[in-house]
């Protein structure tokens, strides 16, 4: 069941994020190629690297929000009556939105990636490639071990801000007005009180330091346990308070 | 065929009532299928039981029979014919006298009228 | 065996009492009227048997379980409102039915589309409020459920699109199912029901054989209703 549901999920979303990306995609490929043949002073040109600037630097925050609506839409408005008519567990509902985010996450990289080949292939000459190219094979394994673990913080750290908008939205839905304002508001407060349980200074100091290869643990445990913590909040509401109106 | 129901009346006496006036004016014959209790039930817009339960009827009363695996047929010889059509014309009379008895007439008075009838 | 039994079913909205204390046992093989007029408690009650709400206090059971996954499995449920994404077409809709639910018949719910000339390939969004009310009649009674929990299924139609509903549904109920019709319109439904429950204020104040209560009351439903409810 939960892979029919990502299966959904993942289309539904699709109709609204492809058009996004192939046009962040499109954008780039014409700023390009306008680089390539030396008409940055054109008028256009201005326009067209404005909105690559404003599609590159909104679609991460997109695809948040688009997730997060999916959840919200998919579960606790009209939508939720068939969602919740469905043979499945409510916890099963929860993580196919967890990993619809991941997902959309990954799309997202892909699409950023996408973006920087077609970049770095119509600016740069082939000459300069072939150096970058081989530079990748003399960097150390250390560095290779800390993007991985980069990966894996990004990746927690996306997942534990999507369950806190979850949990968010699901106490709102209690509320029979203002819903988005209420599920703000939660957001803002949380950003607050986790801001001063663990300070970014704290987190710093177990940063990547010139030492450490290996991230401190607690930098992957704060967001696991949030995730499980605002998850818990989530599948309690959905599941014993469900309130559709 | 278009089915309207009087609100005063079980549906299913008024179902029976249908069936027994199509028997007599030969809609249907001796050896005739019925439609399906659930094919009625949506023509006429009433509950499949309510048709159940006027099918029954219609078999207690030896109208109609019922194969296991077929369905339901029709019936009647002529003379059993010859009753029901005696039956339900008599139901037609009295309804005859009681409104016209409404409108002050009396028996000889309804008689005589209907002897002169011409349509 | 009893498809649908509440005891002592209580749904609180802070002071507000939606349902008081509602005893109630359906059987199978019946189409039974959830009648009562707006607010009296026949969408609380059918958001909780279909798991949307939960009780504040007693029981509801569903062929014995209490509402779960299990029991969305034999539940087919028609909700007051539109809930079929817009942005999905029918093909994609019945695909979706069939993946969850093992009861669906696409074949059904294809030819109902068809008989009422839906283009499967349409997406919701361009087709009028009504035929997306028709469609989402169409997938729900294209399941082979032991209870439907239809919400107020012919409100504000039109009466062809009325009887197209009633006849729809009449002629797709599984015949050992139990059919739920919540609705303020009795006079429409009233042909169809086997029994009649009058919901007035959160309590039930009547569940009757239809056919009895005609002949007890002399009346109508739709008349006794009126006489009941007079305010």
């Amino acid at each position: 069941m939960l892979g029919k549901l990502i299966k959904y999920d993942f289309k539904a979303l699709a109709k609204n994020m492809f058009p996004i990306y192939a046009l962040m995609i499109a954008l780039t490929f014409a700023c390009s190629l306008m680089i390539r043949f030396n008409l940055e002073r054109s008028f256009v040109f201005g326009i067209a690297m404005f909105a690559w600037v404003v599609s590159m630097s909104s679609s991460f925050a997109i695809t948040i929000w688009m997730t997060v609506m999916r959840f919200y839409h998919g579960l606790l408005k009209n939508e939720g009556y068939l969602s919740f008519a469905l043979p499945v567990k409510t916890a099963t509902h929860i993580l196919a939105k967890a990993f619809n985010a991941l997902i959309w996450a990954v799309v997202e990289v892909i699409a950023l990636g996408i973006c920087a080949l077609i970049f770095a292939f119509t600016v740069a000459p082939l000459r300069d490639l072939m150096e970058a190219f081989k530079y990748f094979f003399t960097i150390d394994a250390d560095f290779y071990l800390m993007l991985l673990q980069m990966a894996l913080l990004g990746a927690l750290e996306l997942l534990a801000g999507d369950c806190l908008f979850f949990a968010a939205f699901s106490i709102a839905h209690l509320f029979d007005r203002h819903q988005k304002l209420i599920a703000g508001v939660f957001v803002v407060l949380m950003f607050i009180l986790r801001g001063f349980l663990f300070p970014p200074r704290f987190s710093m100091e177990f940063g990547p330091g010139s030492e450490f290869v290996l991230l401190h643990p607690l930098l992957f445990i704060i967001p696991l346990a949030l995730t499980i913590v605002y998850s818990l909040v989530t599948w309690y509401i959905l599941d014993k308070k469900l309130n559709l109106q | 065929m278009e089915w309207k129901f009087l609100d005063d009346i079980p549906i299913y006496l008024q179902i029976i009532e249908r069936i027994k006036v199509d028997i007599v004016s030969g809609r249907y014959a001796s050896g005739d299928k019925l439609p399906a209790v659930r094919d009625l039930a949506t023509e006429a817009g009433v509950n499949p039981n309510t048709v159940q339960r006027a099918f029954q009827e219609l078999e207690r009363q030896g109208l109609v029979q019922s194969e296991r695996t077929s369905g339901r047929y029709v019936s009647i010889d002529d003379e059993k014919k010859k009753e029901l059509q005696r039956d339900l014309s008599q139901d037609c009379i009295r309804k005859l006298f009681e409104d016209l008895r409404n409108l002050g007439m009396d028996d000889q008075m309804i008689k005589d009228a209907v002897g002169k009838w011409e349509e | 065996m009893e498809t649908l039994v509440c005891e002592g079913l209580c749904k609180d909205y802070g002071s507000i009492k939606a349902l008081n204390h509602v005893d109630l046992s359906l059987s199978e093989g019946k189409i039974v009227g959830l009648l009562g007029p707006n607010g009296s408690g026949k969408t609380t009650l059918i958001k909780m048997a279909s798991r949307l709400l939960v009780p504040s206090a007693g029981k509801i059971t569903i062929c014995g379980e209490v509402p779960s996954e299990k029991t969305k499995a034999i539940v087919s449920y028609l909700p007051d409102r539109n809930v079929l994404p817009e942005y999905m077409n029918c093909d994609e809709l019945v695909q979706m039915y069939q993946d969850f639910f093992s009861d669906f018949e696409s074949g059904r719910a294809y030819e109902m589309l068809g008989s009422l000339d839906i283009d499967p390939k349409m997406p919701l969004r361009k087709m009028s409020k009504g035929t997306r009310e028709k469609v989402q009649l169409i997938l729900t009674m294209s399941r082979r459920a032991k209870l439907y929990l239809l919400d107020e299924p012919i409100a504000g139609v039109d009466p062809a699109a009325r009887d197209y509903i009633l006849r729809t549904i009449i002629s797709n109920y599984d015949e050992n199912a139990t059919v739920l019709i919540s609705t303020h319109l009795i006079a429409d439904v009233e042909n169809v029901l086997d029994e009649a429950i009058f919901l007035k204020e959160g309590r039930i104040i009547l569940h009757e054989n239809a056919d009895e209560l005609k002949e007890k009351t002399g009346k109508s439903i739709d008349e006794y209703f009126r006489e009941v409810f007079a305010c």
